[in-house]
């Protein structure tokens, strides 16, 4: 079960990905495989990179952009809300 | 034409492990010298004695080159299968390539597990971590007994002529087209880099490309040819800039050749700025159209680095080579796809097939002849009459200018997506196959690098999801070949031939 944070996040990345690379109606949810359909590719992940600057004031470390960590919104919001928490504690 | 020397292609292997046993051949781990491989190559060639034809579908690593390197040294011909190929692609490749062997790793032999009962007679070799659990006609390799066994380093006698590898490309009518490269054609291209490139055994390659794409003969063969050191990239690695940036700065690599589309992805997060010291003398391009921002930024960042463009469908190797001049970096002008290299011939022929004048200015369809040509396609149907002549019209048109040719587009429906080739076709030919859909039309927007699926429905139904299209799409089609967009219509639009009207579908999809 997502905790409200990382649901909050991923929300708002569910809107951003459909948005920008569906062009359509429908969703997606978060565990949608979004590099194996190619909704993302190598260079639309630096696309969702600067969103998440953007939006959650957050620069991913570039060793975390790695195809692994885009594969659903679902592993990305983990992501962002890790390093969400790891600078909240600094 | 020169004469072919003894050392060639994958025996080279065998002709360093003699004069410099112990220096580094692979860099990734397993980190193996060339003693190590070639006892490791022996091995597994003795494995494949008596197998004429040879897949591989192995995650990218190490045991994917030497288990190359072992096909070729038992007399048989390898037919390289991308790690993330769907299994429907993978049963096609099987077929059409009359593959007698299999080479696995775990996670694909339990892939292709429900397939081999439509095999019976393919003998599977399976490189894994344990020997357990094996199906009929599966034997095990175990590698790490062999590494510091000495073996006979017996090769298979070769002719330029014999069968080396079939690489599967998109093909127009729907199904992937296996081109056939003779050991002939890939040694063609490896002596005219020895010759002409500056390399040697201090040399340090890094392999990007996947081995069913023809730019990995350059960085497999071509590093053995100069007993240099390889270092092969996961399948990942073009998708993780900073792991690329660790690689090319831990392992000093001095030799890259992938496509631009990469190097502009590399340039776009400043990539060559965050690296440390680098060590590369040479960067080659291919594949695609290299944007001359990016061509700038490159050498604005890699100074000291040498750029070359290569050209070459998957049917003529590389055949076309350019080095990049100074003047190149501070004009705008496109950079050049260069001339012909060995005993490669080019000429342009007008839409009736006549030929055209090399003057300066001159455009028409690119055509190669020499001994880069390959045989042609693995299928009888999809064999053209010219390849027997070593003939290949490329469907590229190009412009002859200041004694050089130049890349002005396609005349047909293939498309070049991040350095791949993709037939239209092939993809509108999978969606036909979806039960409802009654016709559709797939194109390429250049201004977005977007492929578009426009489609009809057999009865009246609200459309399709886009997401349940992709995902159809998936179990037939590599992932780049997936349609970004997906757009319902009630009927396509026709032209006066009855023919769907692409010219008008453009308009409504780029709208």
């Amino acid at each position: 079960m997502l905790n409200e944070s990382v649901q909050s996040v991923s929300a708002k990345l569910c809107q951003f990905i459909t948005h920008s690379y569906l062009d359509d109606d429908e969703l997606i949810t978060p565990d949608t495989p979004i590099i194996e359909l190619n909704i993302l590719d190598s260079a639309s992940i630096f696309d969702v990179v600067e969103y998440i600057h953007r939006e959650f004031a957050l620069r991913l470390p570039v060793i975390d952009i790695h195809p692994d960590n885009f594969a659903s919104v679902e592993v990305l919001s983990k992501l962002v809300e890790h390093h969400r928490n790891k600078e909240n504690t600094l | 034409m020169k004469e072919m020397l003894p050392t060639a292609l994958h025996q080279a292997l065998f002709y360093w492990a003699n004069k410099q046993p112990q220096h580094p051949f692979l860099l990734a781990e397993p980190a193996l010298c060339y003693r190590q491989s070639a006892n490791y190559v022996s091995a597994l060639a003795t494995q494949l004695s008596g197998s004429q034809r040879v897949a591989i579908w192995l995650e990218k690593n190490n045991h994917y080159a030497l288990s190359i390197l072992a096909t070729l040294s038992a007399g048989a011909c390898y037919i390289p299968i991308d790690s993330k190929q769907p299994i429907n692609r993978v049963d096609l490749i099987l077929t059409d390539a009359q593959a007698d062997t299999l080479i696995v790793d775990d996670k694909h032999l339990l892939l292709v597990g429900p397939l081999l009962a439509k095999y019976p007679q393919l003998k599977v070799v399976l490189i894994g971590e344990k020997n357990a659990q094996q199906a009929a006609n599966t034997s095990f390799f175990d590698w790490r007994l062999h590494l510091e066994t000495e073996q006979a380093h017996a090769s298979e006698p070769w002719h330029k002529n014999s069968l080396a590898a079939v690489l599967f490309t998109s093909g127009s009518t729907g199904r992937p087209k296996g081109v056939q490269l003779t050991l002939g054609n890939i040694q063609h291209f490896v002596s005219w880099c020895q010759n002409n490139m500056s390399l040697d055994c201090s040399d340090r390659f890094l392999n990007l490309a996947s081995f069913n794409f023809d730019l990995s003969t350059f960085d497999l063969f071509v590093c053995l040819a100069v007993g240099g050191s390889l270092y092969i990239a996961n399948d990942d690695a073009p998708k993780q800039p900073m792991t690329l940036a660790n690689v090319l700065s831990e392992h000093q690599i001095t030799v890259m050749y992938c496509v631009p589309s990469l190097l502009n992805l590399m340039n776009r997060i400043g990539l060559w700025q965050q690296a440390e010291a680098l060590a590369l003398q040479h960067l080659i391009f291919a594949g695609e159209v290299m944007p001359k921002p990016c061509l700038k930024g490159l050498a604005s960042a890699l100074p000291n680095t040498h750029f070359y463009n290569f050209y070459g469908p998957t049917e003529t190797n590389v055949c076309l080579a350019y080095k990049v001049t100074e003047e190149d970096i501070l004009n705008n002008e496109p950079i050049a796809i260069g001339l012909p290299i060995g005993d490669t011939q080019a000429w342009l022929i007008d839409e009736q097939g006549n030929p055209v004048t090399n003057e300066s200015g001159a455009m028409g369809e690119l055509v190669i002849q020499g001994s880069c040509v390959t045989p042609g396609y693995c299928l009888e149907s999809q064999k053209l009459a010219n390849h027997a002549l070593q003939i290949h019209s490329t469907g590229d048109i190009a412009r002859y200018h200041n004694g050089q040719y130049y890349y002005h587009g396609r005349c047909d429906r293939m498309v070049k997506i991040s350095g791949f080739r993709v037939e239209l076709g092939e993809i509108e030919a999978c969606l036909l196959a979806h039960p409802q859909i009654s016709e559709v039309a797939v194109r390429y927007c250049a201004n977005t690098s977007k492929l578009i699926a426009s489609y009809a429905l057999n009865d009246a139904q609200s459309k399709l999801g886009t997401l349940a299209l992709k995902t159809y799409s998936a179990q037939h089609l590599p992932t780049y070949m997936i349609p970004h967009k997906f757009e319902c219509f009630g009927t396509l639009p026709k032209n006066a031939n009855g023919k769907i009207d692409y010219p008008t579908l453009a308009q409504v999809n780029d709208e």
